[in-house]
């Protein structure tokens, strides 16, 4: 049973009832076109040449027989391409690599032919001399001043640290005191659709079919690489098959611009699985530790967060998922005093970037699972010592002490969850489970920020069209990467235009048509695509009213006029509100910190099933229970959380990107294990109301924050299982037999 | 890149099979392609194949006393629905064989000539003394399946033989598979046990044949274990004695899915885990129980 719950607000057409997506049928039916599906007559195909060791010099680069062979268009190296960076600094890396590779996967060459077959031939014949250098393969070897420095700036790619007063200080007076320390793991967003697309050069400027949640950022980086302006690089960001945060960071686009660029004829590049799982980013791997102090009542006095971060070989979102961990390192909880001091180091690993959660999972698992323990040590019932604890709406945050969102209801999602069966029948549950197969049932909760955070600058942009037929044309930002954004900003236009949804058409991702938006990241595209979207059609209706138009009765009349008159476009910006009280946070470093203002919140609830024989570990039911204000369309909100979900559980139980001195051994998906549909829990989700005040007809983010309570919530279910508590992920069968070992149970 | 299939040759029958495997090509006897589809990715060279995919026949032929003969290019699926509820530990093999769509592919013979130690439907069949019923041109031969076996990826197949069936006498009434994996499908075992067995009125276990996977270079038989199950009753001590032999029989290695050890500690749980062998449930209370990990 799913229930969408969304009594408690006004009656509207379109928002807060469930549709279908604009191009579900297209989807279904295979019809949809995808950036990499994309083939026009004359098309060349592209091969990366790639690194096969995790870092070294390179001596020598010969590409002639490559060049050489018939078929091939060109071979590309750091020399061809005009400004050959990804970005500002030096470490957001090259775009070909050219002195030193710093990782297995990085690239060396592109090659294009007129064929695929010959372009990998081709590829082949690239002949690299790379001169093995001591490997950096984690946050011990990065630290060693006896290292390799992997940049001029050395191995550190970022540090944050706050703390709001003297918690040693405070942790001496508790009566319960948790100093613990867990590690999560490298995990791999796995869209479906790996990257890729097509790009053309024509008259001075170049279209790349790509997907990217940040159609705008992959221009500039586009513009930089070939040295020419933005106006003159177009990227079409979609169809895409899913994203996860993998197209935060990804080269591809820059990739297929800059052979567009050097050959003058179309191009397309399509990685494959192993090539992606090899060179693609990762969610970074954290070494969270922990020092935490509750009173006898279980309030918590204080904590001490400490996290220990690896990027990989190149920046890309190291430090600010670093600032997302430290903003989360108090989870969803009120106290008096806290700190967080963070690390994020460079090593010769995968490059790890942005991922759904963006640094909020790791840092929940330590702060749950000492709640559990807590719970645990003094007797307490698990909902209850979080309810002693919780942050409600208003409330200052622990670390920052700045000013949290009304709407915020963690509170209720506790309550909502402690009153499911799924909880309140967890004994009888747990009692009629076997000897072999020993069950538990555990609950954790969570918040994360929406949007890019105060004193950012953060801003989404829609523009409106009206014709004079009366049809009303869209061009909104964030972009669709699977969510279909797109058919959310549709319901949102319908409802405040008053006019029938199919008269209303949103286009997303094409830069030379959506203002620049920001990015399809931080659990913003709802709440500030929608919010741009609701200002548009809002100057529509003023211009209407102002003019005495009646565009709900006669939208022909009044789009005929309104052509007529060079009126009918308009267009809207919604800069995202910073905190009101931006508490203990110096006003010139508020985008340092960048504390949330908006939090969406969940609470997640899980029965496992333990073999003690064995360690397996099954996970029959899941409940989410989402605080996300108001659902604008609750199915595709309930299909969020179901993926976001599975997504924390695989986390949770068996996804976990491996390296061997640098070299990734999990390159595909027979060694790699993500959940299938035979390991998907029976889910639950159910919508609490709510309504946020500054987004689009009271919305706002959830899509992240329901992947963090489930690995904790997991944790806790195996404690109530077979009372040991997991403080690494995966829990695989392997460390559950050994802990289980460690510990009988009987 | 993958290199190409360049020869693809369809046999319509088993003489068409056999011709086509003898012609002194590198062809190779291709089945469900599960597996072998992988391998050329992976790199294998596989320049031509003979499909055996669309020979006819019964899937599951029912012999004097109970004997079964299973055809090898049948689908598991097939296999399945032929048994109709005979030899449960194939059943329950081909129930955790990969997926449905994969199960509705592959055979009990590219299962079997892939060699793989973790090859799910190999421990029933090597519990159960099959026999391995290969062909050529102008030759049969008959291979038990210990003698098949021969090493991880490395099984008594000569060049021009395909599998045809594989014989078996009637399986007995008591008898199962479990694989633990990564997870719930399309996973690769990282321990099997197949097992087979009697239980005489007095609740001792006879016939008893135990095979397990992922644990040696071939899927193996659990002699030492089996022989202190022959004739004992079914208690915890005879299961512990029996759990602790099975070490004796296994050589497992560390790999990317699981460690040696681990596989030596599983091996001997899920033994005890199959002979019943289980502590009573006794819920936990936390607040009482609770021990971290942490060290």
């Amino acid at each position: 049973m799913t229930t969408p719950d969304t009594a408690g607000t006004p009656p509207r057409n379109w928002v807060g009832r469930s549709r279908p997506a604009v191009e579900g049928a297209e989807i279904v039916t295979g019809e949809l076109v995808y950036v990499t599906d994309r083939r026009v007559p004359g098309m060349l195909h592209a091969v990366v040449v790639r690194s096969t060791v995790p870092h070294a010099e390179i001596r020598r680069l010969d590409t002639s027989a490559a060049t050489a062979l018939p078929g091939v268009v060109a071979v590309l190296t750091a020399a061809d391409v005009p400004v050959n960076a990804l970005g500002p600094r030096e470490v957001d890396g090259p775009v070909l690599c050219k002195t030193v590779v710093r990782q297995v996967g990085d690239a060396i060459a592109l090659v294009a032919a007129e064929d695929a077959a010959t372009a990998a031939a081709a590829a082949a014949m690239v002949t690299v001399d790379l001169e093995p250098l001591p490997v950096v393969d984690g946050p011990d070897a990065a630290l060693d001043p006896a290292s390799p420095q992997l940049h001029s700036v050395g191995n550190i790619a970022g540090r944050i640290a706050f703390a709001s007063g003297d918690v040693e200080a405070a942790l001496a007076g508790a009566d319960l005191v948790l100093r613990r320390t867990v590690h999560t793991p490298a995990q791999e967003h796995l869209a479906l659709e790996t990257p890729g697309g097509m790009a053309i050069w024509a008259d001075g400027k170049v279209t790349i079919w790509c997907g990217s949640q940040n159609p705008g950022l992959h221009q500039r980086k586009v513009a930089r690489a070939l040295d020419i302006e933005t106006s003159a690089v177009r990227m079409i960001a979609g169809p895409v098959g899913g994203a996860f945060g993998a197209r935060n960071d990804d080269p591809v686009p820059v990739h297929l611009a800059v052979l567009a660029h050097a050959t003058g004829r179309p191009v397309h590049l399509h990685l494959t699985r192993e090539e992606v799982m090899t060179a693609g980013t990762k969610r970074h791997p954290f070494t969270t530790s922990i020092d935490i102090g509750f009173d006898r009542s279980g309030q918590i006095v204080a904590s001490q967060v400490i996290a220990v971060a690896d990027t990989g070989p190149v920046i890309t979102s190291g430090p600010n998922v670093l600032k997302t961990s430290a903003e989360m390192s108090t989870g969803p909880y009120r106290f008096p005093m806290a700190s967080f001091s963070g690390t994020v180091v460079y090593s010769n690993n995968s490059n790890n970037g942005a991922f759904r959660g963006y640094g909020v999972p790791q840092v929940a698992f330590a702060v749950e699972n000492a709640l559990t323990e807590a719970a645990a040590e003094l007797g307490i019932d698990p909902v209850e010592i979080r309810l002693r604890n919780v942050l409600r709406g208003g409330d200052p945050h622990s670390l920052y002490r700045h000013r949290t969102t009304d709407s915020l209801q963690v509170e209720t999602t506790l309550r909502t969850a402690a009153a499911h069966p799924l909880w309140t029948d967890r004994q009888g549950w747990q009692a009629a489970g076997d000897g072999l197969w020993r069950r538990g049932t555990g609950l954790a909760c969570a918040m994360k920020g929406v949007g890019m955070g105060s004193g950012t600058g953060d801003v989404a942009r829609a523009r409106l069209e009206i014709d004079a037929t009366g049809a009303v044309t869209i061009w909104a930002g964030p972009n669709h990467t699977g969510q279909s954004i797109q058919t959310t900003y549709e319901q949102i236009a319908a409802d405040a235009l008053g006019l029938p949804i199919d008269a209303i058409e949103v286009r997303v991702g094409d830069t030379d048509f959506v203002p620049e938006s920001g990015p399809t990241a931080a659990s913003r595209s709802t709440y500030a695509g929608g919010g741009a979207v609701t200002r548009a059609c809002a100057e529509l209706r003023e211009t209407c009213a102002r003019l005495g138009l009646p565009l709900a009765t006669d939208p022909a009349g009044t789009g005929e006029k309104l052509v007529e008159l060079g009126s009918a476009a308009v267009e809207a910006e919604f800069f995202l509100p910073s905190t009101e009280d931006i508490g203990l946070i110096p006003a010139d470093q508020l985008a340092t910190y960048g504390p949330h203002r908006v939090y969406g919140a969940c609470t997640q609830v899980v029965r496992v099933e333990v073999n003690i024989r064995t360690g397996e570990l099954r996970v029959p039911d899941l409940l989410s229970v989402v605080d996300c204000g108001t659902a604008i369309n609750p199915a595709a909100t309930i299909g969020q959380a179901e993926g976001g979900a599975l997504q924390g559980l695989g986390l949770a139980v068996m996804e976990e990107h491996r390296l061997v001195d640098g070299v990734p051994v999990t390159t595909n998906l027979e060694n790699y294990l993500a959940p299938t549909i035979a390991d998907a829990p029976h889910m639950q989700t159910v919508l609490i109301s709510g309504h946020e005040d500054t987004g689009p007809y009271g919305a706002k983010g959830m899509s992240e924050v329901v992947v963090v309570p489930a690995p904790p919530a997991l944790a806790a279910a195996v404690l109530d299982a077979v009372g040991v508590l997991p403080d690494r992920l995966p829990v695989t069968p392997e460390r559950m037999l050994t802990w289980l070992e460690e510990q009988p149970c009987g | 890149m993958t290199a190409p299939i360049t020869s693809m040759h369809i046999a319509r029958t088993a003489d068409d099979a056999d011709r086509l495997l003898s012609t002194g090509t590198e062809a190779v006897p291709l089945a469900g392609g599960t597996d072998l589809l992988v391998q050329r990715r992976s790199g294998r060279s596989v320049p031509a194949v003979v499909d055996l995919s669309g020979l006819d026949g019964d899937p599951v032929t029912r012999l004097e006393n109970g004997a079964l003969r299973l055809a090898a290019t049948a689908s598991l699926t097939d296999i399945a629905a032929g048994l109709d509820g005979r030899f449960p530990a194939l059943l329950d093999a081909i129930a955790v064989f990969a997926a449905e769509t994969i199960r509705n592919r592959a055979t009990l013979g590219g299962n079997l000539a892939t060699g793989s130690p973790a090859a799910d439907t190999v421990p029933a069949l090597l519990a159960a003394d099959a026999v391995v019923e290969l062909r050529g041109r102008d030759r049969r031969r008959q291979v038990t399946m210990v003698d098949f076996l021969l090493g991880p990826r490395r099984v008594d197949l000569r060049a021009g033989e395909w599998i045809e069936s594989l014989w078996l006498p009637a399986p007995p009434g008591a008898g199962g598979m479990r694989k633990v994996a990564g997870r719930r499908a399309q996973a690769i075992s990282l321990v099997s046990l197949a097992w087979q067995w009697e239980l005489d009125p007095h609740g001792r276990r006879t016939a008893v044949r135990l095979a397990m996977g992922a644990v040696a270079p071939t899927v193996v038989r659990l002699r030492r274990a089996e022989a202190v199950l022959e004739g004992a009753p079914s208690t915890p001590e005879v299961a512990a004695q029996a759990a602790a032999a099975v070490s004796a029989d296994i050589r497992p290695i560390d790999d990317l899915r699981a460690g040696a050890d681990y596989r030596r500690r599983c091996a001997a749980g899920l033994l005890r885990e199959v002979l019943g062998d289980v502590p009573p449930s006794t819920p936990s209370t936390p607040s009482a129980q609770i021990r971290s990990t942490h060290r």
